[in-house]
């Protein structure tokens, strides 16, 4: 099994679109939507960026392909079905879980030595 | 075709400058993808929401087939092994080229019969010990900048002069097949060498004919005797003196491009063309 400390640290991409994968199997834009709502806007995936990242993911094994939305996620958006034939679904393996973990605990250890330097002086983080 | 349509089309064509694999992969999804996000970009007309659109996927565009191209290529060009080898390829190349061999062109008709004007030849610099007969590139004693190719004539010890056109080296008469004469004039200091000069000497060629002694000149050590082979024409170690053997560059090697200025013909049989040194055979 590999480490997943060893894909660690994580580009911001592939750590959002993990952390959008958390909830249940998602589709390219049902992934791209959640990344935006994440981020608040801030970062916003073409599809270059999302696929070129999925494709590393899947030969890395945080991710894999899967025969569709699972039952406990909502049902998929109000579009056509012919869209949905084309639509390909992605989900998170052990080792995404794994590494999507140790990414926010390295990210919650920067954040705490950040604080600890007293540079939010008066602002709450 | 709508708007939608044909964007759709564009970027669906766009998706070809990514690498094949990765596009037979995921073209389909990308285009639906980008099918989706340009329906909720265009929900409600505003240019800010469709010129953000449009930036975005262009930018994601430009950034990703970079990407995809260079993560593609074959991981063996970047091989820390083939960077070496490269490099040790390059130096050698470079070394080479500034050791080993040199191009020159002729100018002049001074070697006409072996050397043509607009001969570009390739100089062997490793070949620096050049014997009787052999053609030697090396600087002009009077003027180092220029260049000049000649045939070697006389070694050091060797004693040299010239009767009617007829070299005499050490007591013995040189029939020369490359030698080329082209008039029948005989000029008294040219033909008849060494004697009075004709013609202004300067101060190397002075210096040689202090050295004559019973008519004809001794190549001091470390020197050596040439002549161009268009012997009527050709200013050589008769006006200037000797050449130090230290200040040889090489020997010509082959030509490896021959351009006639004149007939502004390229001469093709003489591509490649070699210098064996042609023997002169001494008689009695």
């Amino acid at each position: 099994m590999p480490d997943s400390q060893d894909l660690l640290p994580l580009t911001p991409p592939v750590f959002h679109i993990l952390l959008a994968l958390a909830d249940g199997d998602r589709h390219g834009y049902a992934i791209m939507q959640d990344v935006e709502r994440q981020t608040e806007g801030a970062l916003q995936l073409g599809p270059g960026t999302l696929y070129g990242c999925l494709k590393r993911m899947l030969a890395a094994g945080l991710v894999e392909e899967s025969s569709g939305p699972g039952l406990q996620l909502e049902a998929p958006s109000q579009a056509a079905p012919s869209d949905d034939d084309r639509r390909r679904y992605y989900r998170m393996t052990t080792l995404g879980t794994r590494t999507v973990r140790s990414e926010a605990a390295r990210l919650a250890q920067a954040l705490s030595a950040a604080k600890s330097k007293r540079l939010f002086a008066g602002e709450k983080v | 075709m709508t708007l939608a349509r044909l964007l759709h089309r564009i970027y669906a064509a766009s998706l070809y400058c990514y690498p094949s694999e990765f596009r037979e992969r995921f073209a389909p999804e990308m285009q639906q993808a980008f099918r989706d996000r340009y329906k909720e970009a265009f929900r409600e007309p505003s240019l800010t929401r469709a010129s953000r659109f449009y930036l975005l996927i262009a930018q994601d565009w430009i950034a990703t087939f970079f990407t995809e191209r260079l993560t593609t290529m074959p991981r063996t060009i970047f091989t820390v092994r083939r960077f070496a080898l490269a490099t040790a390829v390059t130096l050698l190349l470079l070394g080479v080229s500034t050791t080993a061999i040199q191009a020159f062109v002729i100018p002049t008709a001074s070697m006409e019969g072996t050397l043509h004007i607009g001969d570009h030849l390739l100089v062997n610099k490793l070949a620096r010990n050049p014997q009787r007969g052999d053609l030697v590139v090396f600087p002009y004693p009077e003027d180092p900048s220029q260049i000049f190719i000649k045939r070697v004539i006389g070694l050091p010890g060797d004693r040299i002069h010239i009767e009617n056109k007829q070299i005499i080296r050490n007591g013995h008469r040189l029939i020369e097949p490359y030698a080329l004469h082209s008039t029948t004039y005989i000029d008294p200091y040219r033909d008849n060498f060494p004697s009075q000069p004709t013609a202004v000497i300067p101060p190397s060629g002075q210096q040689m004919l202090k050295g004559v002694s019973g008519g004809e000149v001794t190549v001091p050590a470390g020197t050596l005797f040439v002549l161009g082979d268009n012997r009527d024409v050709s200013l050589d170690s008769r006006y200037w003196g000797f050449v130090p053997q230290t200040s040889v560059l090489g020997r010509p090697w082959l030509i490896y491009w021959s351009y006639d200025p004149s007939a502004a013909k390229t001469r093709w049989d003489r591509t490649g063309m070699r210098f064996p040194s042609p023997p002169a055979q001494e008689i009695q």
